[in-house]
């Protein structure tokens, strides 16, 4: 999708589904129409998350590093005004808003009934007017402290930050998205806006909005704040990552008081490709995870038979820098399970997979495409993620008709023995006693 | 194509009565690309039956008399346009409700046959659900012995696993305590003690009499809705047994268990890095009193939004908390806020949690507070009508707890709420119990 002043909009008939777009001063701006629907929804999304700890400032030559989980830090500050405290003023609105940060990007959303020009316009201050006091930003140092220590309860939230620190030995992907409790420390107002002046610009910004629009009139809309906002055209600064070695780290095992042990494997890829190429692979991939542990896998009614489990969760992400895939589970024997992950790859390699169980899963994945368009959310992220490589959700759908058996097949090379790590977590036996009735 | 009269008596439901007691609740809607099938069997809380009962669901999905397998049924799922199944035992109010359903996408946007005729994409759903919940996978009369081992061995792992989500589980734990023991309490999957007695025979005995007898729902909603609706009034739903003439009473005790007298407080110990406290406070409100409007505003003022008191003073204010909310209980007329806080802040966090109740009841509540309150409780509930699933749950509370049938009625009460009547109930509000789920190894107490 090649988005200029000039509007573009793109159907999909069978989907009786439509998306205009216009690049408004500098951000990529996207309306879905949605007939019906009474939820009004934007979501900004800014190309900057956890893993752009070290970069070169715009008109600076020198690299600077700023502390782990400081992308996170600035989201929860900028909802701080001069003027008080922008969730009161959504709600203020009738809106309600929500911001998260992940590893390659930031976003900020909000939904509403009502007040949608001046809750977009909010959220528009929200992203672009930072303020910052050096009180405000020691407060939030505890509140992020808690925030880091509900995540290290959560078993499974730590089985995959311990897998990607054993995975990546240097990319910051291996961090924690908030940061740790010693990195935040570190994290100075100076920093923040020194952050928010290089990744906080329009070149680096989506905006989706979604809901029971006139999307030429929403469009008009967000031209008019964004253009009255004043942004200066802008680039984003140089952002330097380490060279990650092929070789992984050692696999971990970790006691949590967990009542079944947790598995997780995780494989780093190394055939990093781009753009379209990129997703098509990363669908492949996650197709073939499908196919041999998904719920219709030969594997899977084996291991639930045995009463290994019954549930096994797989995913494959990749970006321009970075791929892994990961295979987890809840299971009485994690050894056990672990060696037939394993052996059911090299099996898939040497035998592959049945064509007719590729044809249904693609019926899957077709089924899957036309439901999507009932979540605003996860049709804005999909398309502001393909919009960063000129593609966007209706593309998307082309690309999913378009995947083959060989294409699938071909992802085998991500799962090499060599570049895989496993995380274990298994119980301490801490929690015994059950509750206690005080007087 | 519908034979039958339908009627909306007081819902956006379109009702039709297929069989003794058994309603069919539809709302055909092409703005969803999702067509969601629900059959919800309704069963009284019976303590000798519920974990047996609760067991049900899990068995049911591992294989039907035509799907003898998990791999046929996924199969199956994957030639539906990877259809999702869902089988689950929840409580809605004390009663225990059996759920099975069906999710594929709008046969409209398919390209493919709408009609419910024999082997079209609705007919091969429908069927497939009332199968799951009336011909599962037997073997001599009972679910076979090796499936059954395995499943109550996966119910007792998930039961057990509750603490991995530790704010879930102090709150389910706080519940349980505040029952004491009293039946209409007990969770929607029964009992770890109970898990050790069922056997598959008694199993689908006890699920074979409660298709007999209970009243059963059945919801369609999405774009395909009427020509489900008008499938399901040409067939005849097959039962594994006569139903009966005498159907479960579902409307007697349906009053939550009494609160304890005094202030109960309980803590557990569970290492980690968060202590959970969980407080509960009863209001007298429940479904249907005509203070309910009033009682939801005083949970939204307290801690239901970002911009409540919870989160103003003990997170941003004070930096205790990165959690610190409120959700209500309408069943049991109670509210329950929860925080996620350093185990040394305990009782700083429980004091200014009770602190602001008591502001609350002495008329702290600004014009600003009424006002975002009220509009975020009816964006809340306005949006639901944007959910299948919202719309669906609302409904079957209101067939079986009563109060307001749609998000436009309570909505339109939320509206007329005065910051008196939200006083009253602050009032009104009187800490039951105190439940502490400690992270950190010292003396509890």
């Amino acid at each position: 999708m090649q988005l200029d002043r000039q509007r573009t909009i793109l159907r999909d008939e069978l989907l009786k589904e439509e998306i205009h777009g216009a690049v408004i001063d500098g951000i990529k701006v996207f309306v879905l129409p949605k007939k019906g629907f009474r939820r009004k929804y934007a979501e900004i999304s800014f190309e900057y998350g956890s893993n752009d700890n070290t970069f070169i400032p715009n008109g600076s030559g020198e690299p600077v590093n700023v502390p782990a989980g400081i992308a996170h830090f600035l989201e929860h500050k900028m909802f701080e005004k001069p003027w008080g405290e922008a969730f009161s003023a959504f709600a203020g609105l009738g809106a309600s808003a929500n911001a998260y940060t992940a590893n390659n990007y930031t976003s900020y959303l909000f939904w509403t009934l009502e007040n949608f020009p001046k809750a977009l316009d909010l959220l528009m201050e929200v992203v672009f007017s930072p303020y910052f006091t050096d009180e405000s930003v020691e407060r939030e140092k505890r509140i992020i402290t808690q925030e880091i220590r509900m995540y290290q309860d959560q078993p499974g939230s730590r089985l995959l930050r311990e897998t990607l620190s054993s995975l990546f030995l240097k990319h910051p992907v291996r961090l924690d998205i908030a940061g740790t409790e010693s990195s935040i420390q570190q994290v100075t107002k100076e920093l923040l806006y020194l952050c928010h002046t290089n990744f906080y610009c329009s070149a680096n910004a989506s905006l989706f909005i979604a809901g029971d629009f006139d999307p030429e009139q929403v469009l008009d809309l967000a031209a008019g704040i964004i253009t009255r906002r004043g942004l200066k055209p802008c680039k984003p600064p140089f952002r330097i990552r380490p060279e990650e070695p092929h070789d992984v780290g050692e696999s971990v095992r970790l006691t949590m008081p967990v009542p079944t042990p947790l598995l997780q494997i995780g494989w780093k890829d190394v055939s990093l490709k781009q753009g379209r190429e990129l997703i098509m692979h990363e669908t492949s991939v996650n197709m073939l995870l499908e196919l041999m542990f998904g719920g219709s896998s030969s594997f899977f009614s084996k291991v639930q038979e045995e009463g290994l489990t019954d549930r096994i969760s797989f995913s494959y992400e990749a970006w321009p820098d970075y791929a892994f895939a990961v295979v987890g589970a809840e299971t009485t024997d994690p050894d056990r399970l672990m060696g037939m992950v394993f052996d059911e790859i090299e099996r898939v390699k040497s035998t592959g997979v049945d064509p007719n169980d590729f044809e249904r899963l693609k019926r899957t994945m077709l089924g899957r495409f036309i439901t999507l368009f009932d979540s605003f959310d996860t049709v804005g992220q999909l398309q502001m993620r393909l919009s960063d490589i000129g593609e966007d959700v209706f593309s998307y759908g082309t690309m999913l008709k378009e995947l083959d058996l060989d294409s699938v097949m071909a992802g085998l090379a991500c799962f090499s023995p060599e570049r895989s790590v496993t995380t274990v977590i298994t119980g301490d036996g801490k929690h015994q006693n059950g509750p206690q009735r005080l007087e | 194509m519908i034979s039958k009269a339908t009627e909306k008596p007081d819902g956006i439901f379109n009702q039709i009565e297929l069989g003794h007691g058994i309603v069919l609740h539809y709302l055909p809607e092409t703005k969803w690309k999702t067509l969601s099938i629900d059959v919800f069997f309704k069963i009284p809380a019976m303590a000798d039956k519920l974990t047996a009962l609760s067991l049900v669901p899990r068995l049911a999905t591992r294989g039907t008399q035509r799907l003898p397998s998990v791999q046929d049924i996924s199969r199956f799922l994957e030639d539906l346009y990877g259809a999702g199944m869902s089988a689950d035992a929840r409580k809605v109010g004390p009663i225990q409700v059996i759920r099975f359903g069906i999710d594929l996408p709008s046969p409209s946007h398919l390209g493919v046959d709408m009609s419910g005729s024999r082997n079209s994409l609705i007919s091969r759903a429908v069927s497939f659900v009332w199968d799951l919940a009336t011909r599962p996978n037997l073997r001599d009369g009972a679910y076979p012995q090796e499936v059954f081992e395995v499943e109550r061995e996966e119910h007792r792992r998930a039961i057990t696993g509750l603490i991995n989500n530790r704010p879930y589980y102090a709150t389910l734990s706080l519940l349980h305590e505040i029952s004491q023991g009293d039946p209409r309490g007990l969770p929607a999957w029964g009992t770890l003690a109970d898990l050790d007695r069922v056997n598959p025979r008694d199993t689908w005995d006890i699920w074979k009499q409660m298709l007999a007898q209970c009243p059963i729902s059945i919801y369609v909603i999405g774009d395909g809705a009427e020509e489900v609706a008008g499938f399901l009034s040409g067939c005849q739903l097959w039962f594994p047994c006569d139903r009966s003439e005498q159907l479960l009473d579902i409307s007697e005790q349906l009053d939550p268990p009494p609160a304890p007298e005094n202030v109960l407080r309980v803590e557990e110990f569970l290492p980690g890095e968060q202590t959970i406290l969980c407080m509960a406070f009863e209001t007298g409100i429940r479904e249907g009193d005509p203070q309910l409007p009033a009682m939801l505003f005083c949970d939204g003022i307290l801690g239901g939004f970002p911009h409540s008191k919870l989160f103003s003073v003990v997170r941003e204010q004070h930096g205790l908390a990165y959690f610190s909310d409120t959700i209500p209980n309408t069943w049991r007329g109670l509210i329950i806020a929860t925080s996620g806080i350093s185990d040394t802040d305990r009782r700083d966090v429980e004091q200014l949690i009770v602190s602001q109740v008591e502001a609350m009841s002495k008329g702290d509540i600004s014009d600003e507070e009424m006002e975002s309150t009220r509009m975020g409780l009816v964006r809340r509930l306005m949006t639901e009508d944007d959910s299948q699933r919202a719309l669906v749950m609302r409904s079957l509370s209101h067939e079986i707890l009563g109060g307001m049938a749609t998000p436009q009625t309570l909505a339109d009460a939320i509206l007329k709420v005065t910051k008196e009547e939200v006083i009253k109930v602050a009032s009104q509000m009187k800490l039951k119990a105190v439940y502490t789920l400690r992270a950190k190894e010292d003396a509890i107490g």
